[in-house]
C-alpha cells in the first residue's frame, strides 16, 4: 500500500487529507485508483499531473514502478519557458 | 536509461569548444529564413480584426460587406473554427484565445481575420467587417480582480483546490498549497520577522521576430504550416486538434526563429492561418506587427506577492510564508503554482508555507517566460532574506549558506531532495574574485538565489552517415539559441570525428516522430541524449559490419572512432593491398580495415543504408538552485544619458547547480553581459 502525498490543490477531492494511501505497483495504476476512489482528481490528472517517487520527478513515464516504501509526491506537471 | 557512471569525469575532445555555429554565416549575411521569410506562389495576406475593449459580450458579427470586396478570398470568425475539443477544457480556452467567441477578454483578443490577395484590400476588408458588442467592466490589476466587488470574466469559474467549493463564481480560478511544518511557531522562534508586499509588473517576452506564418491546406484535407515557434510538433498536434485534422496529414517545418524565451510555445495566430487557407483554398500568409505581439501574444504574469519570513541572530531562518497571487491573463494557468513552489525551493526550512492564486485578468493569456514565475517569487523571497541579513548585521550570502537546501533536505514544495547545489555555488560566489574586488564610485553589489526545474520529455533524432563518412544529425527540438552546435558537438565527441563533419539539422514534423516543445532547458539535454543513443547504435553497426569484413568476431575489432575520418587514402591503399583480409595489430585485432569506405557504404556495396533512430524519453527530472552575483552602478545616481549595465565593469555572475551533469562543459559558469576582463571567469575557456 503506497503512501501518496498530495499537493494543496488534490487535498480537497481527498476531504482535505494531505495523504493518501493508495494499493498501485505503477505510476499508471496510481492514476486509476485515484480516478475510481476519488474522482474529483480526474480533472487535475488529465489536466497533467507528475509524480515524485525518492525525490524524482516523473513527468510522461507512466510504466515506473512505485517501489515499496517509496516517498511518493503528486506534483503539477511542470511547463517550461 | 540511468546514468552511465562511465562517462563521468571524461576528458572531451570536442563537447566544451567553441567552434563557429552552424547557422552563424547565415544569420550575419541574410541567408537565414525566418517565419516571415517564406512564400508560396498565389499566398494570400491574412489579416486579423482586435477587439478595442478589455471586456465585451460579442452581440453580432457582420462579414458581409468585407467578404463582397473584390481581392478578398476568405472571411473567418469562430464559426469556422468549431470547438472541437471534445471537453479538453485547456485546448478550449486555447481555442477561444485564438478566436473570441461569445466574449472578449482582453483589447486585442481576435474576433474575425480576413485572407486578400494585397495588404491594401486585406486592411480595407478589416475595416467593413462590424462588430456589435456589449462593453462590461474590466479588471486588469491581480490584486483589484480578487476583490468581491470585480468585475468576474466567467459565470462558471468557481475556484479550485479550496474546501468546501465556493458557490459563488470569482476571478480566482485556482488556490493551490505547498509546505510543511508549523510557520506560527517558527515565527515565535524567530527574533527578528519581517513581512512585505511586492509588485512586478506584467513583462513582455520581447523578441525580436513577431509571430509569423505561412499556412497551406489542401482540398484533400492535408496541410503545411511555416512557422516560427520553438516547438513545431505540439504547434502540429494543437493546429490538428483545433482544425479537425489528422495529425499525419499536417507538417510542420519550423524556421529560424528570431527570439522565443518561452512567448513561442502557445499558438496564437496558426490555427487562424491554417482556416483561412482551408475556407481560401489558398496558402495564407500571417504576421503579427509589433503592436500586435504586445496586445495580443502571451507575457509572463503581473505578480503581488505577500512574504514573511522570520530569521534568529545566528542566521538561522526559523520559517517562511508567501502568498502568491499571479495574472494568469483570462484563463486558468499555473503560475501561482510554479511560484509557490519555488519561491522557498533554495532553503532548508523547517516550517514553510507557500500559498498560490491563479488570478483571471483582462489582459492578453500568459505564457512561459524563462523558468515562468520563478523569477518573481525569487525577487520577493531573496530582497526580504537581504533585509533580515542587514537586520542581524551578517553578510547576505552567509545568511544564505547558512541556510542552503542539501542533499536530504526536505523541499518547501515536497519531495526530499537528491543531490542539489545551492551550496556549493554558493561557496563558488564567496570564493570568486567578483565577490571581493573593489567597488568603483557609485557601484553596489547584490546577489540572489532562483530554483528551477529541468525535465527531459520525448526526443527523437536520426543519425544518417553520408558515403564519404559526414554524418547528419537530423533533430526535432528547435535551436534556440546554438544547441545545433551543441548537438553536433556531443556526436562528433561520441563518433570521435570532427565538429567540422557533422552536420546537424531540424526536421519537419513529418520526418521524425513526436518532439516535446524546446523549453524547461530540455532541448540540448534531451537532444544531445537521442543523439548520443544514435551514434552508439552506429558505432555497433559499423563494428559489426566490421567484424563480418574481417571475418573475424565483433568482439576482436577496436573502437571504431577513426572509422568515419575523411580521405583516409592510406587505409583504402592498405584495403586493397590485403584483398580486404583483416588488417590486424599484434593483438590479433582489426586496426585498419574499419576505415574503408566499403563500412558505411550503402546499396552499392551490398550494404543496408547507415541510418540510425533514437527514440529518448528522460525518466524523470531534476532540479537546481542557481546564485547570482550582480557588480555594478547603483541605479539610484545615474547620470543624465546614462545606460545601467552599458559600461564596463558591469559583471553579473552565475552559479549553476546542475544536479545531473551529462554534459559537464555545457552548463559552466559564465560571465554575462559587457564582462570585466580583469577577472576572467575560471570556466570560460579562452577563444
Amino acid at each position: 500500500m503506497a503512501e501518496i502525498h498530495l499537493w494543496g490543490a488534490l487535498r480537497p477531492a481527498a476531504g482535505g487529507a494531505p495523504l493518501v494511501h493508495v494499493q498501485a505497483k505503477t505510476i499508471r495504476e496510481l492514476f486509476r485508483k485515484l480516478e475510481e476512489d476519488y474522482p474529483g482528481m480526474a480533472p487535475h490528472i488529465a489536466r497533467g499531473v507528475a509524480v515524485s517517487i525518492n525525490g524524482k520527478i516523473f513527468r510522461d513515464s507512466w510504466q515506473e514502478p512505485l517501489p515499496e516504501g517509496a516517498e511518493i509526491y503528486l506534483l503539477p506537471r511542470i511547463q517550461g519557458g | 536509461m540511468p546514468l552511465d557512471a562511465s562517462y563521468t569525469a571524461k576528458t572531451f575532445k570536442s563537447v566544451g569548444t567553441r567552434p563557429l555555429r552552424p547557422d552563424g554565416i547565415d544569420k550575419v549575411t541574410g541567408r537565414a529564413k525566418y517565419g516571415a521569410d517564406h512564400n508560396l506562389p498565389g499566398q494570400l495576406v491574412g489579416l486579423v480584426l482586435r477587439s478595442p475593449h478589455a471586456h465585451a459580450k460579442i452581440k453580432k458579427i457582420d462579414t458581409s460587406k468585407a467578404e463582397k470586396l473584390a481581392g478578398v478570398k476568405a472571411v473567418m470568425t469562430a464559426a469556422d473554427l468549431p470547438d472541437l475539443t471534445n471537453g479538453d477544457q485547456g485546448m478550449f480556452d486555447i481555442l477561444d484565445n485564438c478566436m473570441a467567441r461569445t466574449k472578449v477578454f482582453y483589447d486585442g483578443h481576435a474576433v474575425a481575420a480576413v485572407a486578400a490577395t494585397d495588404m491594401a484590400t486585406a486592411k480595407a476588408a478589416l475595416k467593413l467587417i462590424k462588430v456589435d458588442y456589449e462593453v462590461l467592466p474590466h479588471v486588469t490589476e491581480v490584486d483589484d480582480a480578487v476583490k468581491a466587488s470585480a468585475p468576474v470574466l466567467h459565470a462558471n469559474c468557481f475556484t479550485e483546490g479550496v474546501e468546501p467549493k465556493p458557490k459563488k463564481a470569482s476571478n480566482i480560478a485556482k488556490v493551490t498549497e505547498f509546505g510543511h511544518g508549523d510557520v506560527e511557531a517558527g515565527f515565535a522562534e524567530a527574533d527578528f520577522v519581517i513581512e512585505r508586499n511586492f509588485k512586478t509588473e506584467q513583462t513582455h517576452q520581447g523578441y525580436i521576430e513577431p509571430h509569423a506564418c505561412v499556412a497551406s491546406v489542401s482540398p484533400d484535407g492535408t496541410g503545411e504550416l511555416w512557422v516560427c515557434t520553438q516547438g513545431h510538433f505540439v504547434y502540429r498536434n494543437h493546429c490538428a486538434m483545433l482544425l479537425g485534422m489528422d495529425v499525419s496529414k499536417l507538417r510542420v517545418t519550423s524556421s529560424e526563429i528570431g527570439g522565443g524565451f518561452g512567448g513561442k510555445t502557445h499558438v496564437w495566430a496558426e490555427p487562424v492561418a491554417l482556416a483561412l487557407s482551408r475556407k481560401a483554398n489558398r496558402p495564407v500568409k500571417l504576421v503579427m506587427t509589433r503592436d500586435e505581439v504586445f496586445r495580443a501574444s502571451g507575457p509572463t504574469s503581473a505578480t503581488s506577492i505577500d512574504v514573511k519570513i522570520g530569521i534568529k541572530k545566528d542566521g538561522t531562518i526559523t520559517a517562511g510564508s508567501a502568498e502568491l497571487r499571479y495574472a494568469s491573463g483570462p484563463y486558468l494557468s499555473m503560475w501561482a503554482e510554479l511560484g509557490a513552489m519555488t519561491s522557498f525551493a533554495c532553503y532548508d526550512l523547517k516550517n514553510v508555507r507557500t500559498r498560490g492564486y491563479e488570478v483571471l485578468v483582462n489582459r492578453p493569456k500568459s505564457a512561459a517566460y524563462r523558468a515562468p514565475s520563478a523569477p518573481m517569487a525569487a525577487f520577493a523571497v531573496e530582497s526580504v532574506v537581504d533585509e533580515l541579513a542587514h537586520k542581524i548585521g551578517m553578510d547576505a550570502l552567509d545568511v544564505r549558506i547558512k541556510n542552503a537546501a542539501k542533499q536530504g533536505t526536505k523541499s518547501s514544495y515536497g519531495p526530499v531532495y537528491g543531490p542539489i547545489g545551492i551550496g556549493p555555488t554558493l561557496e563558488a560566489a564567496r570564493k570568486h574574485p567578483h565577490m571581493s574586488a573593489p567597488l568603483g564610485p557609485n557601484q553596489g553589489r547584490g546577489m540572489a538565489c532562483g530554483f528551477w526545474f529541468n525535465f527531459g520529455g520525448q526526443t527523437c533524432t536520426d543519425l544518417n552517415v553520408g558515403q564519404d563518412g559526414s554524418v547528419t544529425l537530423t533533430v526535432g527540438t528547435v535551436d534556440v539559441g546554438g544547441s545545433r552546435a551543441s548537438l553536433a558537438l556531443c556526436v562528433a565527441e561520441e563518433l570521435g570525428i570532427p565538429y567540422s563533419q557533422v552536420k546537424c539539422l531540424v526536421a519537419d514534423t513529418g520526418t521524425l516522430g513526436h518532439n516535446d516543445m524546446t523549453d524547461g532547458s530540455r532541448g540540448t539535454f534531451s537532444s544531445s541524449m537521442a543523439g548520443i543513443f544514435a551514434a552508439r547504435n552506429a558505432i555497433g553497426v559499423l563494428k559489426e559490419r566490421a567484424a563480418r569484413t574481417c571475418q573475424g568476431g565483433g568482439r576482436e575489432v577496436r573502437q571504431p572512432r577513426a572509422a568515419l575520418a575523411q580521405g583516409d587514402r592510406r587505409s583504402r591503399r592498405q584495403h586493397w593491398r590485403t584483398g580486404g583480409r583483416p588488417c590486424r595489430d599484434r593483438r590479433g585485432r582489426c586496426r585498419r580495415v574499419l576505415r574503408h569506405p566499403y563500412l558505411r557504404r550503402g546499396s552499392r556495396s551490398g550494404n543496408r543504408p547507415f541510418a540510425h533512430h533514437a527514440l529518448y524519453g528522460h525518466p524523470g527530472r531534476r532540479q537546481g538552485g542557481s546564485p547570482h552575483l550582480c557588480r555594478g552602478p547603483v541605479s539610484g545616481r545615474r547620470r543624465p544619458g546614462h545606460r545601467l549595465g552599458a559600461e564596463r565593469g558591469i559583471c553579473v555572475w552565475q552559479g549553476r547547480s546542475a544536479a545531473e551533469r551529462r554534459l559537464p562543459r555545457l552548463p559552466y559558469p559564465g560571465v554575462l553581459g559587457p564582462a570585466d576582463d580583469r577577472y576572467p571567469d575560471p570556466g570560460d575557456p579562452q577563444p
